[in-house]
């Protein structure tokens, strides 16, 4: 399928046409001038960091917004004469909260025109797809965010249009979710459908068969993933060392001979233009650091190499600035900040949480894990006191009673999934609020907020109405605003969701620097090679702790072993393995396929049933475990409730 | 959860809700000029006395003193006739139709009974559907026929010397404006607290002021304040305005008035919030808040008087903050009354706006749900 | 237009609004409670206005004078001893008029001479004023002629009646105005949350995406808040008949034919309002204090709409309910029935088509604004 899209292109099979398209707000060029062609039965992806423009492409793509200049074409008409086969699954969940799955989804119906049989129809297949059949009658403000995404695909799909405008639509969905949605585009392309999506998870972008990345409202660059890496004329050196940080601090001190340095989770990615000389670069380097060298490994760059390579080389960076902290560094003397105990929810009959007891010391970066709706966001707002549990105990940094005291408030800080930010006042006054209402004296206040306005670029914007932000720049305030009295017990509730993959990195080194200065985390995340910088974290799963322990060691207690297999067609390898092993154990990464061998033999059955299938095994390793592999290895075993 | 009270900490809550009222130009236009408007623009277009109430008129008598008659009826521009086709039955229909307010018939025999000194008998006959019109004009044509009776007698030994205290000039304005400014701060201020406060809670933003040291007293007191400054304004705006207008008269202690209304203003404000923690959505607040604001308008005295409604609304109007606060207005504005006659009133308002804002704070932050 | 577009639009609003049980509840109990209320408190004729009277006289004629005035369903005598001066008995607030009846007022009167009483009355309310002025002159003349020499017999002897109202039931003047108030505020209220709340939280761009026309959007949306609103009427005109007895007094097909109307026009102004906002504060605002107090003062239903200045009269020819408040007061007390409210309901057809105008020009690019 990657490598699949039609070698002869005919002006007929373009779907999407976009010819100079701009578009200015009142103050503010949003899009200068964008040309790209999206032909029948691609998938097109749409890169870039927060703000690039990608949303205002989608609106205009829509006809739900008129483009300041431009020829936009979508099936040879006009975006507003072809909505009626445009589906468009926008940012914002659009979906009615008060009405259930089959309700949203009978009026969406409506909208468009489909016919009482067709949509009978047409639901109970999307909705088996979905996993979502026989909860029809679920409204859909109780749904978990993963499960109303799906079920957003789902009405953008009910008319069954020919071109699918997705923006962003995996944002906050769970990693198992996530790879059932792109096989469910890979399927819906492979029936002709245009689908032109947006995405932060560039290991996604992968799948596209094109990628665009937008940059400041023009394509920078346009091509196949695989393009994209070529055109960057790099190697990649995969490094696993002892001490990640370290090894990612070090190599970005050595200045020749490397062209970028980036970590992912348990390893640090190098790019350099020449493997075994940039393989003696980095060894000397670490070497003379003190890091010790686990492996090294030459190969490809990724998309998300190409990504931030090529940001980098615009001038687009997300400065990583230390917290100007005036709070002494709190050392780890063993207590504990967090003491949870046999916590238990109850909604109605509904077990929330059931009896999980989860504790967390001062400068503990504790993860907590799993698939939408698995209670994590409940267990978040009991430890803080927002929610009072059913059944357990709670000691907040020592305190048992009076949570809510605001004694207590004072050394919390917290960062809920919804944008916490008054979207009516400037950023400027958002962070004032919070450094008043904290009570920051007036010198550390300015100091805070300039480095707020800092780490998210939005210095001599501070004016600006939050409401105007970009969702993953409103992030970054928002964690900005939540870590701005230095609070001695953090929560973070999906802090990096929606945010471009360089701001992601600079969190979580602002996340390990407060907790090396003392401060005990909470993190939930869907990033699981983010979840690596976790000292410790646990696996949920309907509500109850399924796993519980270090990224090592959870990882370490996996079953049989992980191979990377590189094809030559992904797509049917992928099917062909699916067919042999449970669908948990094969998993496809950009071009790559992961399979779990538990037995032996499984191994060699695979390559027999790949060769049968007719695809073509270029490369066979074995790879790590990665907590992605885990997480889904660890849910999938999990005994049916 | 009152303790631990910082006036820092209000002031940064009070500039937050500063900046988002004056940053939205359109909830401050609607906030202040309609008030304001309303109060002027109300208060000149109400007026509950009857004129031009038009009558048909049937004179089968066709006499000059029947003529004389119809004169006296239509000489204070009370009753305006049309003249009416016909005969009696004509009248009769056209009052059964609706096309006019009343109907006179005078009989054919009435000129010649008058000359036999007996009086003269004349129909009268008012549309009742809507019987304050009826009720009213029925008073009046009373009152011009005993006039009329009375004509070229010599003056009657009894003679009452009416006057008429406060508002000698009977200005119905001056009647309206104290009503109407309680009114319209009621409606205004309830409803604009109460969708503000519910406004919080659906956007997920009372959830991260829950985690602040704030307590709920600073929070409530910081919702209070920009509103409350707004309708001050609003108020002084529409007591300039009338005064220019109708000369509306300022009698009493005007610092005594303003901060009298400044409570009530607080008051208002305080139940629009006091409401928002008892729902979960808009359109819940909205209809609660109407559904308060109405009724504490219509039985307040504003326009229609206290002493008129049922015993058990009178009683029940003593805890309706309008109520005392119109009292308080008519008294000091128009009467000139001090303290020592109005402080049961000003009691109530303090007793009032104190409870409102007390249950709120209790209620604010256990609202989360 | 569409029309399987129009009922999807309308059906999803219904079920939306019946989602949400506690909205349900309160928009059928708050009218409900409204009309109780009201219709059990308001009351415009004037009772029990308390009167206070200082009898320096203590004779027969001033005994009889007090008692005249109890026995009037408007006044009630309070007399006061006789060191209260009558202005200090308005400004404590308690009367609302002062009466002093002086020495020698009944001998004065046997004699023939002139005896003046003076009254002050309270004119802060204007109405009250008047009447009282007038309950006062009518009840000293006539108790006055039975002191005072024989004079001549009245020239004129007046029947009053007063038709359609014989009992002179002030609930059946309240309660068909309280129904066209009623329906002045819950449907306007109601709709321009639904228009408001779905762009706010940016549901109405899954609209805007489909093909769905503005005039389908509105018709939708209309269909569904006039069934809700007419639901409302019923239940308010139920109560009305089975609380207070109010029933047709003739033809109602011109009630039958303005209620849906007069609500059509209510929500289209609810319509119009929470197109042309941004936040359901100001709607709110816009449809709920404004529309109500406007409806409430500018609709005839405390006072006529004759007594305005004529701007004011011109105006209210907008305000829908003081057409439909025609249409109740005729259905239900009059029952003159088409002759006299053809034009009300021609009018409020055309107040309605011109705010159906104004909501679709306001949607029709069914777009995103910058």
């Amino acid at each position: 399928m990657i490598q699949a899209p039609p070698a002869a292109i005919e002006a007929s099979t373009i779907d999407v046409h976009v010819r100079g398209l701009t578009k200015h707000y009142k103050d503010v060029e949003a899009l200068r001038g964008i040309d790209f062609d999206v032909r029948r039965g691609e998938i097109f992806g749409l890169i870039g960091p927060d703000g690039a423009g990608k949303t205002t492409t989608f609106n205009v793509l829509a006809g739900i917004l008129e483009p300041t200049a431009g020829e936009i074409a979508l099936l040879g008409e006009r975006p507003r004469e072809a909505r009626a086969n445009v589906g468009y699954l926008t940012q914002q969940f659009s979906l009615f909260d008060d009405l259930s799955i089959d309700e949203n989804l009978r009026y969406i119906a409506g909208l468009r025109d489909v016919t009482a049989d067709a949509f009978a129809e047409r639901k109970a297949r999307y909705l088996a797809l979905m996993d979502l059949a026989g909860i029809g009658d679920r409204l859909a403000g109780r749904l978990s965010g993963g499960m109303k995404q799906k079920l957003a695909l789902c009405c953008a799909l009910i008319s069954e249009p020919r071109v699918l405008l997705l923006d962003e639509p995996t944002v906050g969905v769970d990693p198992l979710s996530r790879r059932e949605f792109w096989s469910v585009l890979a399927r819906l392309a492979s029936n002709e459908v245009t689908i032109v999506v947006a995405t932060p998870y560039l290991d996604e972008a992968e799948r596209c068969h094109r990628v665009a990345l937008i940059y400041d409202g023009t394509i920078r660059s346009l091509g196949t993933p695989a393009e994209l890496e070529a055109q960057l004329n790099c190697r990649r050196l995969e490094i696993r060392a002892g001490d990640i940080a370290a090894a990612e601090r070090t190599l970005e001190g050595v200045r020749e001979g490397i062209v970028d340095v980036q970590s992912f989770g348990d390893r640090v990615d190098v790019l350099v233009h020449d493997a075994p000389e940039g393989e003696r670069v980095v060894r000397a380097a670490l070497g003379a650091g003190g890091v010790a060298v686990t492996s090294i490994e030459a190969d490809t760059p990724t998309l998300e190499n190409v990504f931030v390579a090529r940001l980098r080389e615009l001038g687009y960076g997300v400065p990583y600035i230390p917290f100007p902290a005036t709070r002494r560094t709190r050392t780890n003397d063993g207590a504990l900040a967090i003491d949870g105990r046999g916590l238990t929810k109850l909604f109605g009959p509904f077990h929330a949480v059931d009896n999980v007891t989860l504790q967390v010391g001062y400068g503990e970066i504790y993860g907590l894990l799993g698939a939408n709706g698995a209670g994590k966001t409940t267990i978040i707002k009991m430890l803080c006191g927002l929610l009072a549990p059913t059944s357990g105990t709670i000691a907040l940094a020592g305190r048992t009673s009076d949570l809510r005291a605001a004694s207590i408030r004072q050394r919390i800080g917290y960062m809920s999934q919804k944008f916490t930010l008054y979207d009516d006042l400037p950023i400027i006054e958002n962070l004032r609020f919070y450094a008043g209402i904290y009570g920051l004296e007036a010198s550390e206040r300015d100091a805070r907020i300039g480095w707020v306005l800092d780490i998210s670029g939005l210095r001599g914007r501070e004016r600006l109405l939050t409401a105007r932000l970009p969702g993953g720049w409103k992030q970054r305030v928002a964690f900005g605003a939540a870590v701005m009295h230095d609070p001695e017990i953090l929560f973070l509730d999906e802090p990096t969701s929606g945010v471009d993959p360089l701001a992601r990195r600079q969190f979580w080194r602002l996340i390990d620097e407060r907790a090396r200065a003392g401060t005990a985390i909470v993190v939930t995340t869907h990033y699981l090679e983010e979840a690596e910088h976790c000292h410790r974290l646990c696996f949920m799963a309907g509500g109850s702790m399924v796993t519980e322990g270090t990224p090592t060691a959870i990882k370490a207690a996996q079953p049989g072993r992980l191979f990377e297999i590189t094809t030559d067609a992904p797509e049917r390898a992928a099917a062909a393995l699916v067919d042999l092993f449970p669908a948990w154990r094969v998993a496809l990464f950009g071009v790559r396929l992961h399979l779990i061998a538990i037995d032996d033999g499984d191994l060699d059955r695979a390559t027999g049933a790949l060769r049968a299938a007719g695809v073509d095994v270029t490369e066979t390793r074995p790879l790590p475990f990665s907590l992605e592999d885990a997480f889904i290895g660890t849910i999938e075993r999990r005994p049916a409730a | 959860m009152i303790g631990g009270f910082s006036w820092r900490r209000l002031l940064v809550l009070l500039r937050k809700e500063f900046v988002q009222i004056l940053g939205n130009r359109q909830v401050l236009y609607i906030l202040l000029f309609p008030p304001i408007v309303q109060v002027t623009i109300l208060g000149y277009a109400l007026n509950p006395l009857i004129k031009h109430l038009t009558f048909a008129v049937v004179d089968e008598s066709k006499s000059p003193a029947s003529r004389d008659l119809i004169e006296a009826f239509s000489a204070n521009g009370v009753f305006v006739p049309q003249g009416a086709d016909g005969d009696a039955a004509g009248v009769y229909r056209a009052v059964q139709s609706g096309a006019v307010d009343a109907g006179l018939v005078i009989p054919a025999d009435y000129a010649a009974e008058i000359t036999r000194g007996a009086p003269g008998d004349v129909q009268l006959i008012f549309d009742g559907v809507n019987s304050y019109v009826a009720n009213l004009g029925a008073g009046y044509a009373s009152a011009i026929v005993q006039q009329y009776n009375a004509r070229g007698e010599p003056p009657q030994p009894l003679s009452p010397e009416i006057t008429f205290a406060y508002d000698p000039g009977l200005l119905t304005a001056w009647f309206f404006v104290p009503g109407l400014l309680g009114s319209v701060l009621m409606m205004t201020g309830l409803l604009a607290s109460a969708s503000a406060s519910v406004r919080e809670k659906d956007e997920g933003t009372l959830e991260q002021l829950l985690m602040t040291p704030a307590s709920s007293l600073e929070v409530l007191l910081a919702k209070i304040g920009p509103l409350f400054v707004l309708f001050t304004i609003a108020m002084w705006a529409s007591l300039l305005l009338s005064r220019l207008i109708f000369g509306l008269p300022f009698r009493g202690n005007p610092s005594l008035f303003i901060g009298i209304s400044s409570i009530y203003i607080v008051a208002a404000i305080s139940i629009g919030i006091l409401i928002s923690t008892f729902v979960a959505t808009q359109q819940q607040v909205v209809l609660i808040s109407m559904f308060t604001a109405l009724p504490l308008m219509m039985l307040s005295g504003a326009f229609a008087p206290v002493e008129s409604m049922p015993p058990f609304w009178q009683a029940f109007s003593l805890i309706n903050p309008l109520r005392h606060y119109i009292t308080i207005a008519r008294d000091i504005l128009l009467k000139g009354a001090g303290l020592d006659v109005i402080w049961p009133n000003v009691l109530a308002l303090v007793a009032f706006a104190f409870v409102a804002i007390w249950i709120g704070a209790t209620r604010y932050r256990s609202q989360l749900r | 237009m569409n029309l399987r577009r129009v009922w999807v639009q309308c059906t999803k609003e219904l079920v939306e609004f019946r989602r949400d049980g506690l909205t349900v509840a309160l928009a059928f109990a708050l009218p409900v409670a409204m009309l109780l209320i009201f219709g059990f408190a308001i009351r415009l004729q004037i009772k029990n206005i308390p009167v206070a009277v200082v009898d320096f006289d203590r004779s027969a004629f001033s005994r009889d004078f007090i008692s005249r005035i109890d026995a009037s369903q408007e006044l009630v005598a309070i007399v006061e001893p006789l060191d209260r001066s009558p202005t200090a008995l308005l400004d404590s607030g308690g009367v609302r008029a002062a009466v002093v009846i002086p020495p020698g007022t009944q001998r004065a009167l046997a004699a023939g001479r002139a005896a003046p009483i003076q009254s002050l009355v309270d004119a802060t309310d204007v109405v009250n004023a008047l009447t009282i002025k007038q309950i006062l002159t009518a009840t000293i003349s006539f108790v006055g002629a039975t002191y005072a020499p024989a004079s001549a017999p009245p020239t004129v002897a007046l029947h009053e009646r007063i038709w359609f109202n014989p009992g002179d039931n002030e609930a059946l003047f309240i309660v068909p105005g309280v129904y066209a108030v009623i329906l002045a505020i819950f449907p306007t209220l109601l709709a321009a949350i639904v228009m408001v709340r779905d762009k706010e939280r940016g549901t109405i761009v899954a609209a805007y995406a489909s093909r769905l026309r503005a005039s389908e959007l509105i018709a939708g949306k209309c269909l569904a808040l006039v069934g809700i609103g007419l639901a409302e009427a019923l239940a308010i005109m139920v109560i009305g008949f089975a609380v207070w007895g109010v029933r047709f007094a003739g033809d109602p097909t011109p009630l039958l034919i303005g209620t849906p109307l007069m609500i059509c026009c209510q929500v289209l102004l609810g319509l119009l309002v929470g197109a042309a906002t941004n936040t359901v504060t100001s709607a709110i605002q816009a449809a709920g204090s404004i529309n109500s107090l406007v409806s409430f003062l500018l609709s005839g239903f405390l006072y006529p709409v004759s007594t305005m200045p004529p701007v004011f009269r011109w105006f209210s020819y907008f305000v829908p309910a003081r057409h439909y408040i025609n249409v109740s007061r005729d259905a239900f007390v009059r029952g003159a029935g088409w002759p006299g409210v053809w034009s009300e309901l021609l009018t409020l057809a055309s107040i309605a088509s011109m705010l159906a105008l104004g909501a679709w020009l306001r949607m029709r690019r069914m777009q995103m604004a910058d």
